[in-house]
């Protein structure tokens, strides 16, 4: 990541973006890790790891702790030597003034887009002046290797009311909620989005869609978007109440705990077992589909 | 998709006169959601389904579009669009039944072009005949699809060599509304009630209606209800948007102290027509409705033949028409 002269902040991320807002979550975690306004802060239009680094893919709920650990270590390495600058010219600035002062990085914070001691706050230096002072634009460089340790649990539980129609099998979600531990929130409104989206997709894949294909040809009779039929809005639950759990983790930028795929996870095991409590039926595999529904429950009935 | 002439006729006379200078290579253009964007853009077609290389677009004709209602009931052009239908207030009164099938249909956006004319001549959406690598019987074939493979929305009732269930909810509506269509051929015009419109694969597998290739339907008249008629439409689909009906029960009929006196029962999603259960009508005639549909819906079951995989629509339908009586009766 580059900080400029004039105090602006750009982030150099080949993250891809694929919806949730990836790239939006590099420049807070620059801006936060930093400690200047997000307004300061851009990141390249582009992706494209001629000009980016290799980010890796989004993918594997990982991306703000793999691009977005990469570009806060890479903000860390540009604080320091935007402190030490600062150091330095705190001391200069003295000296000018005829005054004889130590100061060392230690001692100085960055907030606000303004460097200060942390003794006495209302002494600064805007960024502008730092930087412009160094001469020369910041460079602030990391290289983040993911470690090996993969597994990290992801905790939810979901919750689910829902009303069976033993008549036609249909399956009407009447309230639901979904509780996520995300260690951290770096951005609540996306993260709820996220969540929000996952739930839909999931009841989308726990009702309807199923690629089907004629046994005797092999050839897809559903590949079109009327007949493999992904929820429409009103087919989805009205409000889906979500929680958000911050137990902030050692191995997260921030505490934060990736949030990509765990909402899928939960809505098919919680609507079978609200299905369950409904009717007496345990459903065992997805679709859950009013034939399947209907044929389980003439077995009880 | 293949390319095309289109032709735009101001007057009925001209849109016959056209098809039939051209034969069975036109075909009537309305809101094109199912011709053009269906069947012709899926490249639908095989010996016995060509594809048309001429249009006759109708919606050219000034007259075909529009709603009358009269002392003796109503008339709704061909080229009325859905979302007229579902907002004219005078159908609304007195014939609320068609005003919420059409309600029922695809979704705003497709009905604000899809016309009456157009959903009542709809072809097929049975995955097989709509997927380009199946050359069943539908297209000229000598296979059906879907007697071995997945049968799962195909017929209950009255299936023969072809299984598809007839696709238009405002036809099934019509039927139990005992309405009639005004065709326009060369020979001039003639009046088809729905009874006899639709035909099933025993009689023709290329065809779902009784209109020759140079024919249209001008108007759809429904006669006005007796006083008090009850009716009542409901549609069970699988996505609540875009979606065809997995099965749709239509009722329209007259109560006496509780009692049927008289009406019809019409499905839809169940047979290769809309299919009126007179069955079930029968053995409802003459009854208290409330202590009497249970029993009568379930005669459904001695009409049905389901297929592998479509025997719980015959326990829907049943449960519906059940349901459908006695909401209507409120
Ligand atoms: C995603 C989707 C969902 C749908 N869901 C439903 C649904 O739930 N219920 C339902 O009923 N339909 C449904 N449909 C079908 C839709 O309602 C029809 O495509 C539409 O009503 C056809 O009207 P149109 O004016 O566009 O007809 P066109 O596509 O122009 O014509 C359709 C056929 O009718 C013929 N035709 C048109 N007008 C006349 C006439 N006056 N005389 C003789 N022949 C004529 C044409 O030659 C053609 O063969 C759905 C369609 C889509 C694409
Ligand atoms: S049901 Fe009819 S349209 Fe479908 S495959 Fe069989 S013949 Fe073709």
């Amino acid at each position: 990541m580059i900080v400029n002269s004039d105090g602006s902040v750009q982030c150099v991320s080949g993250c891809t973006e694929i919806g949730p807002g990836q790239r939006t979550e590099m420049a807070m975690i620059t801006a936060e890790a930093l400690g200047v306004p997000l307004s300061k802060v851009s990141i390249t239009t582009y992706v494209d790891t001629d000009n980016t680094t290799d980010t890796g893919g989004t993918n594997g709920s990982r991306q703000t702790n793999t691009g977005g650990r990469g570009i806060y270590e890479a903000t860390i390495d540009a604080k320091k030597q935007i402190l030490e600058y600062a150091a330095q010219k705190f001391v200069d600035d003295a000296k000018r003034r005829n005054q004889e002062l130590r100061v060392t990085p230690d001692q100085l914070d960055i907030r606000n887009g303004d460097v200060f001691m942390k003794s006495n706050p209302s002494t600064k230096l805007t960024m502008e002046a730092v930087v412009s002072a160094a001469g020369l634009p910041i460079l602030g460089r990391a290289i983040y290797k993911q470690d090996n340790d993969w597994e990290r649990t992801a905790w939810a539980a979901h919750a689910v009311e829902v009303e069976v129609d033993t008549g036609t099998g249909s399956v009407q979600i009447m309230k639901y909620a979904a509780a996520h531990d995300v260690g951290r929130a770096l951005n609540p409104f996306a993260l709820e989005q996220q969540i929000e989206g996952g739930v839909v997709m999931a009841l989308g894949a726990v009702f309807n869609e199923q690629l089907l294909t004629d046994a005797s040809t092999g050839l897809p009779l559903n590949a079109n978007m009327l007949d493999y039929r992904p929820p429409s809005i009103l087919d989805v639950p009205e409000e889906i109440d979500i929680v958000l759990i911050e137990k902030p983790k050692a191995y997260g930028v921030f505490g934060a705990h990736g949030i990509g795929e765990p909402p899928m996870g939960p809505p098919a095991p919680a609507v079978a077992a609200a299905v369950y409590n409904a009717v007496g039926v345990w459903m065992e595999s997805m679709p859950l589909t009013r034939e399947k529904l209907l044929a389980e429950l003439r077995k009880v009935r | 998709m293949k390319g095309f002439e289109l032709y735009e006729p101001t007057t009925v006379k001209q849109a016959v006169d056209t098809l039939t200078k051209l034969g069975p290579k036109a075909k009537v253009l309305a809101g094109g959601s199912d011709l053009v964007a269906g069947v012709m853009k899926d490249w639908v077609e095989g010996a016995g389904m060509p594809l048309p290389s001429a249009l006759v677009d109708i919606t050219t004709i000034p007259q075909l579009r529009g709603i009358k209602v009269d002392k003796t009931g109503a008339t709704i052009g061909a080229n009325t669009t859905l979302t007229e239908v579902v907002e004219s207030k005078a159908l609304n009164e007195q014939f609320s039944l068609v005003v919420q099938a059409a309600h029922s249909v695809a979704s705003p956006l497709i009905r604000n072009f899809a016309t009456l004319g157009g959903n009542l001549n709809q072809r097929p959406r049975c995955w097989f005949l709509r997927g380009k690598e199946f050359n069943c019987y539908k297209k000229g074939g000598d296979f059906c699809f879907s007697v071995g493979g997945d049968n799962r929305y195909h017929a209950v009732i009255g299936g023969e060599l072809c299984y598809i269930v007839h696709p238009s909810d405002t036809a099934t509506a019509l039927l139990a509304l005992n309405a009639q269509a005004k065709i326009a051929g060369p020979a001039g015009e003639r009046l088809v009630p729905f009874d006899n419109y639709f035909i099933g694969p025993r009689e023709d597998v290329l065809r779902e209606n009784v209109l020759k290739p140079n024919e249209l339907i001008v108007e759809v008249f429904i006669p006005t209800p007796a006083p008090g008629t009850k009716q009542t439409w409901m549609k069970l689909k699988n996505r609540q948007v875009y979606d065809f009906a997995l099965v749709s029960v239509a009722a329209a009929f007259t109560v006496e102290n509780d009692t049927w006196k008289d009406g019809r029962i019409v499905l839809g999603g169940v047979s290769p027509v809309p299919y009126r259960a007179t069955v079930i009508e029968n053995q409802i005639k003459g009854k208290n409705i409330k202590s009497g549909i249970k029993q009568a819906a379930a005669v459904i079951r001695t009409v049905a033949r389901p297929m592998s995989m479509n025997a719980y629509k015959v326990d829907i339908a049943q449960n519906m028409v059940e349901r459908t009586i006695l909401q209507a009766l409120g």
